[in-house]
């Protein structure tokens, strides 16, 4: 197993990607180190600290949505998983590879998140010692981490359906969407359940860590099943 | 003895007929030609063979799991060097003889690459690319190998190499399908010559 998520990372890990990530991570400080501005003049610590979290978790959303959604269709665009004839014709099934590559890129995602969730405490501590680092902020960017998955998993389907980057707009589309019809209050609880959001304060899932779980499962299962049937 | 067997293989591309039915058995121990024009199945049929795409109508029955492949085209990674490529490939194709680094070394030196065994993979020249396609079909001492245009970029000594392994895999009584567009300059080493046409084969032997 090893040796094939180090073969996916090797191909995951491409200039593009680097690059994106690495501006990604410079514009998501930046909207840190503005966002501490909350912490610095404010009067009451803990409305502070919610204030500074709502606005940096607004900028990780924001950008943290197109990249992965957009890192996790491109990597299985046919053209960009040619190499897959590789290792299928090496005795390796297509679940196991299939497996494999989410699995890498489950690594790459969460991985990212841990350092802007470093890089978010770090600038908090830097801007003003009214930062009080909370093992809930943690939490808060694992359920960021499965809202990633999730929409980055409704791309994949349209991806591997179509095999046309632009279906990513798709998945985007319906985060914006959600977003308003959330910040409207608009929501119901349908499309709550379909379409996994956060709650008003932007803190956690609106159903829970464990509803953002099986649905992202069962898009996993769904995309495995695509995966199987589809020419290669 | 059959190591391929097609059965009935049907494969549309949405309304286009690709295999029309195809019947047919590869035999241990022998050289096949696939030939044809553009867009006439070749590839398909060879990624019908591996598995790679699903059949409309027929099943296809592979007699063994020691495959090695040279696909006519591939994507590589931008940041990794060609012996940690090679060595990855080795230690998922589980390469058995001898030592992994052993064994992808004395390819590299065979194929005329172990100097550039530091170079990233991505710089490498269409030919020392192909090569490096080659040498992974090869290193996992497949019972089948199946190559789509293998003299794709390939220098005058890479080509005489290429047909010199041809011969002694087949002379370990390994199954060669080669996928081409140029028939003639494989006149020595096959046995049978295949052509797809309107999606149906015919065969001619050597």
């Amino acid at each position: 197993m090893k040796n094939i998520i180090s073969c996916h990372l090797s191909y995951l890990l491409n200039k593009v990607t680097i690059i994106t990530l690495i501006v990604v991570l410079i514009m998501s400080g930046l909207g840190f180190y503005y966002a501490g501005e909350y912490l610095t003049n404010s009067h009451s610590l803990s409305l502070a600290n919610d204030y500074y979290y709502y606005h940096s978790f607004f900028v990780i959303k924001l950008l943290g949505i197109f990249v992965f959604v957009f890192m996790v269709g491109n990597s299985f665009l046919l053209k960009n998983d040619h190499y897959s004839h590789l290792l299928l014709t090496a005795n390796i099934s297509r679940t196991y590879y299939f497996g494999s590559k989410i699995l890498s890129i489950g690594l790459l995602i969460a991985g990212f998140i841990w350092i802007v969730f470093v890089l978010f405490v770090i600038v908090g501590f830097f801007r003003s010692h009214n930062f009080i680092y909370d093992n809930n902020l943690f939490w808060r960017f694992v359920n960021l981490c499965l809202f990633f998955w999730y929409y980055s998993l409704i791309g994949l389907i349209f991806i591997q359906l179509t095999n046309n980057i632009y279906t990513i707009i798709i998945p985007i589309a319906i985060v914006n969407l959600i977003t308003i019809l959330s910040e409207l209050q608009i929501t119901s609880v349908l499309v709550n359940f379909f379409f996994i959001s956060f709650d008003n304060q932007g803190k956690y899932l609106v159903y829970g860590i464990e509803h953002g779980l099986v649905m992202t499962s069962l898009l996993l299962l769904l995309n495995l099943i695509i995966y199987l049937k589809k020419d290669l | 003895m059959t190591i391929i067997d097609l059965n009935n293989v049907v494969k549309y591309y949405g309304r286009q007929l690709v295999l029309d039915h195809l019947t047919f058995s590869f035999q241990t121990g022998k050289v096949y030609l696939l030939t044809g024009e553009n867009g006439t199945g070749k590839t398909t049929l060879i990624k019908a063979i591996l598995q790679l795409i699903h059949l409309d109508e027929g099943f296809i029955l592979v007699k063994t799991k020691q495959i090695g492949y040279v696909p006519e085209k591939i994507n590589v990674p931008e940041f990794v060097r060609i012996f940690p490529f090679l060595e990855k490939l080795a230690l998922i194709k589980k390469v058995d003889s001898g030592s992994v680094v052993d064994v992808v070394e004395f390819y590299l030196e065979k194929w005329g690459l172990l100097m550039q065994k530091n170079n990233f993979v991505k710089t490498l020249s269409k030919g020392m690319l192909q090569k490096l396609l080659l040498i992974q079909a090869f290193f996992s001492n497949p019972h089948l190998l199946i190559f789509d245009e293998p003299l794709n970029g390939l220098d005058e000594t890479a080509q005489k190499l290429f047909f010199r392994e041809i011969k002694k895999e087949k002379s370990y009584l390994k199954t060669i399908i080669i996928s081409t567009h140029y028939p003639h300059y494989y006149q020595e080493i096959v046995d049978h010559f295949l052509t797809i046409h309107h999606g149906k084969l015919d065969e001619k032997h050597n």
